[in-house]
This record gives C-alpha cells, sequence and structure tokens, in this order.
C-alpha cells in the first residue's frame, strides 16, 4: 500500500472484555464483550461516523480510539504503528495528535477553572511549547469565539458556546484526528447545525480526519461521507450514508433507517403534506 | 426538566444576593466568639482557679464580678472567657484533624479502588464505637484533659469525613474533565490536588463549620460527664457539670454556659449555612 | 358541556420575580392533538406541569386552565386528584424516574384502575392484562409482576402510556414521550401511542423539541420561544408556510434525509445566537436579536394575531416561503 492509502488510525481484531462482579464464591467471574472483532479505519482527511444504540460498543471503540484503554486482544495502530507497544516517543506524538470532543460539554470542564485555564492544559499536560497565548487566540479564532470568553468560567456559557470552546481545546495540540462523541446530542436542534457546520468547515480548512459517533443518523449524513453501524460490540455494515439509507442490508442498518422521521412524512413513511 | 433546573438554579443564583443573612449573622456571632476566646488568652478579669469564699455566691451585676461568681467564689464572667476558649480550641481542632486525615483518607479511597474497601471498613469500625465509651476508656488510661478529649472526638468525626471527601470525590472523578486531564497526561497527584481538591472544597468547609459545631457539644458533654475537661482547665461543659453540684445553692449558674454552648453552635451552624448557600450555584455543575 | 378538552388562557408561570411562561392561551377541542414544541428554556415544560398541577414549591401561576369544567389552577388538590390520572394523565420523559422502583409494575396499574374506577381487585387486574396486551407487551402476566427495572426503557414507557389510558382520559400530555428511548424503538413507541390515541379519540398534548415526531404525530402544533407561543395552527399549513421566522428557521435547521446525494460536509442553515436566559429576557419579542427581519418595532411585544394560523410577529414571512 502506497502511504496515502494506510489508514491513519484503524484496529483490526479489536476486542475489549470487561470483569463483572462476583456471582458466586468459588470460578471466574463473569465476562462482557463489549468489542467482538472489530475492524475500523479511518484514512487522513476522512470523515467517518460510528453509529449504534446505546450499548452497542460505540463508547468503547471510541476509548480505544482516543487511547483510553488498550483493547484486550486485537492491534490498534497510528499511523501504522502499533500504539501501545510502541515507545514513549511516538505515544507522545500520538496523544498530541488524536483528540476528542465529549457530549456533555458542561461536564468537560473544571468548573472552577477560567477557559483561559483550562485551554492551557493540554499545552502544559502534553508539554507543547511555543507561544501559548498566541496558540489559544488562534483556536478561539477559528471556533469564532472570541478573546473575551478567556476570563470567563463554564456557567457563563451556554451549551453550544461551551462545546465550540470544547472543540477548540481539542486543536490546541494541533491533532491529526478528532473524535467528536455525540457531539451535538446535548444541544438544541438549531445550535447542533452551529457545531455541525464548524466541524465540517474545521475538516476542510485543516484537513482533519474525523471520526463521528452519534445514534442520529440524520447528524451523520451531514457530516460524513462513511458511516459505520455497529451493534453488539460489532460492526454489522459500513456504507456511504446515501447507500445504506437507500440500500440498508444488515438488520440494525433497517432498523436504524427505519427509525428516522423527517418532517413530512408520517410514522409510516407515508407523505403528509 | 432541565428548564425547571436551570430556572430555579438561576434564582438561586439571584437570591444568594438577599438571604446573605445566615452568613452575617452566623459569621458575626462566631467571630465575637473567637475573639472572646482570643482575649482571654491575654486578660481576665480574675484567676478562674483562685476560690474565695469571702467573695462567694455573688449575683450577676456585681461590680467586678459581671456574671456573680460561683459557691467557691470563683468569677464566673471569667471561667465564661476561659470556657469559650477551650470549648473553640477543642471543637476546632478536632474538626480541624478530621477534616485533615478524612479528606485525605476519603481522596485515596475515591482514587485507588484496591484501598476503597480496607479504608471504609476502617471507618465503619471506629463509627461503630460508640464515642462516650470511647472517651471514658481513653480517660481512664491517659487520663482526661485536652488532648484526650481532641483524641476522641477526632475518631469520633474522622469517618464522616472519610465518607464526605469519598463520595464527593467520586462524582467529581466521574465527570469527563477528569478523563480529558488523564489524556493530556496529567498524573494522579495532580488530578487529585488541582482538580478534585478544588472542586469538593466547598463541601469540606460546609463540613468543617458542622463538626466544629458537634466538637463544641460533643466536648460539652464529655466533660459534664467529667470524661472531658477537668480542672485546672474550665470548658463550658465542665461548667456544666460543677453547677449540677450547685443546683438550689446558686441556680443561674447553669444558665450562662449553656447559653454559651448554645449561641456558639448557632452561630457556627449559620455560618455554615450561609457559606453553602454562597457556594452552591456559583461553581455547582448543573448551572444553566 | 364543554366541547373541549383543554383550555389555557393566558397561562403565566412565575419563580419570583423570573416569568418562565408568559402569557400562553390555546384549545385542545376533544379528540384534537396538538404538539407543544420549543427548544431548551422555552417553557413547555413548564407549561405541561402546570396544566397538570405538579409543579414545585414555590412557583406560581396566574391564568385559567380549563378542564372538565372546573379551572385547575383553581383547584383544590382533592378535586386535582380526581381528574389526574382519570380525565387527564400525562406520560413523562423518563420511564425509569416515572415509575415507582419498589413496587410491582401490576400493583401500579392495577391501583389506578381501582382508584379511579371503583372496580375490584380482579376487574383491575383483568383489565390490565388488556391494556398490556394493546401495548404489544407479550407475557404479559409476567410484566404484571415484575419491578419497574427489571424491563427495559421501552417497555416501562409502554407502561406508562397503559397506566396514562387506562381510566379512558379526555386528554393524554405527553412530556417528550421518547427522547430517553433507543432510537430503533422510538418509532414503535410512538406507533402505539397513536394507535391508542385513535382507538379512544382522545385529545393529545404532544411535547417536545423533535420537530418530525410532531409532524408524525399531530394535526396542531404550537410554537413557543421565550415562553411565549409565537405561531400556532395546522401543521399541515405551520410547517409548510412557517410564518414567524422562528419557525422557518427551526424546520430548516433539521438535518433532513432528501438531501444527502451532497457526500457529507453541507452547510445546514443554523439560527445565529442562542436563546435569551431568562433573567436577561428582552422587553420586546423574545426572538429580535436572532432575527433577520426584526425592525425597531420589534421592541414591542408582538400578540398572537390571525384565525387558523396565528403568528405573534410585527413581520411576518409571506406564505411563498417553503419552510420543510
Amino acid at each position: 500500500m502506497t502511504p496515502s492509502q494506510i489508514p491513519i488510525i484503524q484496529t483490526i481484531g479489536a476486542c475489549q472484555e470487561y470483569k463483572l462482579p462476583r456471582t458466586s464464591l468459588f470460578g471466574d467471574r463473569p465476562v462482557l464483550a463489549a468489542l467482538k472483532n472489530v475492524d475500523f479505519y479511518a484514512m487522513e482527511g476522512e470523515s467517518v461516523g460510528i453509529v449504534g444504540e446505546s450499548g452497542a460498543g460505540k463508547s468503547t471503540l471510541t476509548r480505544i480510539l482516543v487511547g483510553m484503554e488498550k483493547p484486550s486482544s486485537g492491534s490498534f495502530k497510528f499511523k501504522n504503528q502499533e500504539v501501545w507497544s510502541s515507545d514513549d516517543e511516538f505515544k507522545h506524538e500520538f496523544r498530541r495528535s488524536v483528540q476528542m470532543v465529549l457530549q456533555n460539554p458542561r461536564s468537560s470542564f473544571d468548573p472552577r477553572m477560567t477557559i483561559a485555564q483550562s485551554l492551557l492544559q493540554p499545552l502544559k499536560g502534553l508539554k507543547i511549547g511555543g507561544d501559548h497565548q498566541k496558540r489559544i487566540h488562534e483556536v478561539l479564532d477559528q471556533v469564532g469565539l472570541g478573546v473575551d470568553s478567556l476570563k470567563k468560567y463554564p456557567y457563563e456559557f451556554s451549551g453550544g458556546q461551551l462545546q465550540r470552546v470544547a472543540i477548540a481545546r481539542a486543536l490546541i495540540p494541533n491533532p491529526k484526528v478528532l473524535i467528536a462523541d455525540e457531539p451535538v446530542s446535548a444541544l438544541d436542534v438549531s445550535i447542533q447545525a452551529q457545531v455541525l457546520n464548524l466541524l465540517n468547515d474545521l475538516v476542510k480548512d485543516l484537513n482533519l480526519t474525523l471520526i463521528l459517533i452519534t445514534h442520529d443518523l440524520s447528524v451523520v449524513s451531514y457530516v460524513t461521507t462513511r458511516v459505520a453501524i455497529m451493534v453488539d460490540g460489532e460492526i454489522a455494515e459500513v456504507d456511504s450514508p446515501k447507500s445504506l439509507f437507500q440500500n440498508p442490508k444488515s438488520m440494525i442498518a433497517k432498523s436504524f433507517v427505519d427509525s428516522v422521521l423527517t418532517v413530512g412524512k408520517g410514522i409510516e413513511g407515508e407523505s403528509l403534506f | 426538566m432541565s428548564e425547571v433546573l436551570n430556572v430555579a438554579k438561576v434564582k438561586a443564583k439571584r437570591t444568594r444576593k438577599k438571604s446573605r443573612l445566615p452568613l452575617i449573622i452566623g459569621g458575626t456571632i462566631t467571630g465575637v466568639m473567637i475573639l472572646i476566646g482570643i482575649i482571654s488568652v491575654f486578660w481576665i478579669p480574675m484567676d478562674v482557679n483562685v476560690s474565695d469564699p469571702s467573695i462567694r455566691m455573688l449575683p450577676i451585676g456585681t461590680a467586678h464580678h459581671l456574671f456573680g461568681t460561683d459557691y467557691l467564689g470563683r468569677d464566673v464572667s471569667s471561667m465564661l472567657m476561659t470556657g469559650i476558649r477551650t470549648s473553640i480550641i477543642i471543637g476546632s481542632c478536632a474538626a480541624f484533624l478530621a477534616l485533615f486525615i478524612g479528606t485525605i483518607l476519603g481522596m485515596l479511597a475515591a482514587s485507588i479502588s484496591k484501598l476503597d474497601e480496607p479504608i471504609m471498613r476502617m471507618a465503619d469500625i471506629f463509627m461503630a464505637m460508640p464515642g462516650i465509651i470511647f472517651a471514658l476508656v481513653l480517660a481512664s488510661t491517659i487520663g482526661a484533659g485536652y488532648l484526650t478529649t481532641i483524641f476522641a472526638l477526632t475518631s469520633f468525626f474522622t469517618p464522616a469525613f472519610v465518607r464526605v471527601t469519598r463520595a464527593s470525590s467520586m462524582r467529581v472523578l466521574s465527570e469527563d474533565y477528569i478523563s480529558v486531564a488523564r489524556l493530556y497526561g496529567r498524573g494522579r497527584m495532580f488530578i487529585t490536588f488541582r482538580h478534585v481538591l478544588p472542586n469538593i472544597s466547598s463541601i469540606l468547609i460546609v463540613q468543617f463549620t458542622i463538626y466544629f459545631a458537634a466538637g463544641v457539644l460533643s466536648e460539652a458533654g464529655l466533660s459534664f460527664l467529667g470524661v472531658g475537661i477537668n480542672r485546672p482547665s474550665v470548658s463550658l461543659g465542665m461548667m456544666l457539670h460543677e453547677a449540677v453540684e450547685q443546683i438550689g445553692i446558686t441556680d443561674p449558674l447553669n444558665v450562662w454556659p449553656g447559653l454559651c454552648i448554645v449561641i456558639l453552635v448557632i452561630g457556627l451552624n449559620l455560618l455554615g449555612d450561609g457559606l453553602r448557600d454562597h457556594f452552591d450555584p456559583r461553581f455547582s455543575q448543573r448551572v444553566r | 358541556m364543554e366541547n373541549f378538552a383543554l383550555k389555557v388562557e393566558n397561562l403565566v408561570v412565575a419563580l419570583d420575580d423570573l416569568t418562565a411562561v408568559r402569557g400562553v392561551s390555546f384549545t385542545i377541542r376533544k379528540g384534537e392533538r396538538w404538539g407543544l414544541v420549543g427548544e431548551s428554556g422555552a417553557g413547555k415544560s413548564l407549561t405541561a406541569l402546570a396544566i397538570m398541577g405538579l409543579l414545585q414549591e414555590g412557583w406560581k401561576t396566574s391564568g385559567a386552565v380549563w378542564h372538565d369544567g372546573i379551572n385547575l389552577l383553581q383547584a383544590s388538590d382533592k378535586t386535582l386528584s380526581s381528574r389526574r390520572g382519570r380525565t387527564m394523565s400525562m406520560v413523562f420523559q423518563d420511564p425509569t424516574t416515572a415509575l415507582n422502583p419498589v413496587a410491582k409494575v401490576g400493583k401500579q396499574i392495577t391501583w389506578i384502575l381501582r382508584h379511579h374506577m371503583h372496580v375490584s381487585k380482579s376487574e383491575a387486574y383483568a383489565q390490565s392484562l388488556v391494556l398490556l396486551n394493546k401495548m404489544n407487551l407479550p407475557r404479559p402476566e409476567s410484566i404484571m409482576d415484575s419491578y419497574p427495572h427489571q424491563l427495559s426503557g421501552g417497555q416501562r414507557q409502554r407502561i406508562m402510556i397503559a397506566m396514562a389510558l387506562a381510566c379512558y382520559p379526555e386528554l393524554i400530555i405527553a412530556d417528550e414521550p421518547t427522547t430517553a428511548l433507543d432510537v430503533t424503538v422510538q418509532k414503535q413507541v410512538l406507533r402505539l401511542l397513536d394507535a391508542a390515541v385513535t382507538e379512544r379519540n382522545c385529545g393529545l398534548l404532544l411535547i417536545t423539541h423533535d420537530l418530525p415526531v410532531i409532524a408524525a404525530m399531530c394535526e396542531n402544533v404550537a410554537v413557543m420561544y421565550g415562553g411565549r407561543i409565537v405561531e400556532a395552527g395546522a401543521i399541515a399549513e405551520v410547517f409548510t408556510n412557517p410564518r414567524h421566522p422562528y419557525t422557518r428557521g427551526l424546520l430548516a435547521s433539521q438535518p433532513t434525509l432528501d438531501n444527502i446525494d451532497l457526500d457529507g460536509g453541507t452547510r445546514l442553515p443554523s439560527i445565529r445566537g442562542a436563546v435569551p436566559p431568562l433573567y436577561a429576557m428582552p422587553e420586546g419579542c423574545a426572538f429580535a436579536d436572532r432575527c433577520d427581519f426584526a425592525t425597531s418595532k420589534c421592541k414591542e411585544l408582538p400578540e398572537l394575531d390571525g384565525h387558523t394560523h396565528r403568528v405573534a410577529c410585527w413581520n411576518p414571512l409571506t406564505s411563498s416561503v417553503k419552510g420543510a
């Protein structure tokens, strides 16, 4: 494969198991298989979606992709190199290159720190040099927030604005991959559009790889070009949003497509007006 | 129902200005009491342990003896001042030590899962011991006094602090910004002291005032029973203990120390409430 | 005898000096289905709670809510209790917290039947089984014998709907009934609610921020913003020819699947700005600072105007602009 054909981030045969609390005094503890043999990848500059219900395994896959958890078996590669068995320098590069935005912006920030302090955290923790203040100003500009945000505390922001700050924070280390876990689920619909547009713009302007995790199929169709549908810890189907809608193959894809309601269509899909 | 919560929190934020009263009243009372205690270190009208039968049982309002004297001729106002000082010292020391030990143990239990069970079970053991019996045992082995009382009270209060700290720490540790900090390579120490501790500090401060008050009350109880402070030290509880022997002879003697205890405890409780209201909406996670 | 299931007249809901609902009026005739749509902070949940008399301590209401011959806002607890669950019932958003966790499901359903309809234990049990069957719940006997935590979210929500329907109410108020459910289960539950409401010919007040759900379930809609209704009318009218700029913006910002020709990276129209916080609500129209059509007149509060398609706006959009 030529370098441009190697995925920037991927899992091969990844499995994840969690030990559950004891149910009997002797014998092994029961095991929950959260991920079963998952092959997932994203190319550089691509926007990929991961769709699934709660319990499907998307959060587990997300934690593996961002390096929070090590898969119990299988491989996890960044730039075609195993992450967990690499040297410290590579691990460090990985940490800076893969960043995450979470669902609940309120929970993503220490309520006792100003935005300025929160934005300094990646710079300090990941030991990034250079002009910190300049970098902070740059990312705020990229997400369309003013410098007056720096002195404020999280509680002074609305949900949508705080999510922008979260995106700004994720951009600070100049990442190559941005993983957004349900980034708009906690926001009002008219604000969702603002944040989705922002993500689209950033992907274009910065050549970011975006991995968007959500349970909302219509959101995914606006931002991504390829979608993986998960159920029961496995990837059931991968396709472009368009093909997925016109021709869902797996059961779960069918029920997802079926569950989407749009204004103008009734419950049985009949045209309303 | 989030909008209901939102509005309630916003309301709390705005009415903060209106109901600062508990904070002000509580703060003032506590402040005055502490001041009295401080003054008593440098000056009291009369030595509390010198008995002078010639001036015994003087009523309140007598010249030089504002609150009168007891049946041995000791000046009541001096005893009150000293007693307040003792109660404050014991209450605050016990609360502070319990806070210190409890916070460390609680944060450890919350962040290191292997330590969680052992620490909590130890806390359970200490909670299961009846405080008075423990104080009695200590009094009979080490002897009653300042240190014994503080020791007894600290071991009595610490488990509560461990629980509160552990619960709040766990809540903080489950927040997303902790995961984010870990992803930025922050170690346990940083997360504990720069993220967890500031976010539980308001709860701890309130707890401190509560146990300060509890310390004052408990000391009074222990000394009343004779296993706390004894002469030559003077405490409000000890005064109550002596007042028992003087019922029928000089009745009002039990009123003044009792009143002091009540005022001090009310002051501390109001202060605690006021502080809690002050901290709550501003840094609560759920505001807006 | 009135011919409406619910008539709300100038409902105001406030907490001290913060007014969250500022004068809401609408009528639901028997068998009609109304959607109350709005984003967070619009006041829709509080409106529902005020109607049901479920507001927490400290909240004050004014205006009138007419139902079954009485003004619910001024009714005694006893009068309210006799209506709640019987002539008017509610389906809440979170089925986990809406059901009593320490009582078996059967007990919770039969209690309603016995309390309101005064039937015997065995009769109540039988009716409960019928209800659960209608909700497409398999093995209703074992469900009656289960605790809520032993059932899935979808099952719990269906039980809540069954409980809401038990006494053939005139009106069901459903507050975000499917928001907390898994996406694949939502449609099923909506279908059930739809069928049940049709069969019993009850009125339905469906409260949600989810526009497609309202479009699928209701014939009429009231759009709320900043504590007031800004547009109301038949959905076929309002959603195809929205006259209030907020309604139009809301409809336009829904990600639809009709445009998935474009492979990712399209701009989704959004409404700039954010909802003003309750303690900083502007004097006039609350939407003015986010509105592309605002004029100086908008500093004055517009009233709901019109006949069947009402709008509260000084510069309503003309019908040539399509929304959906």
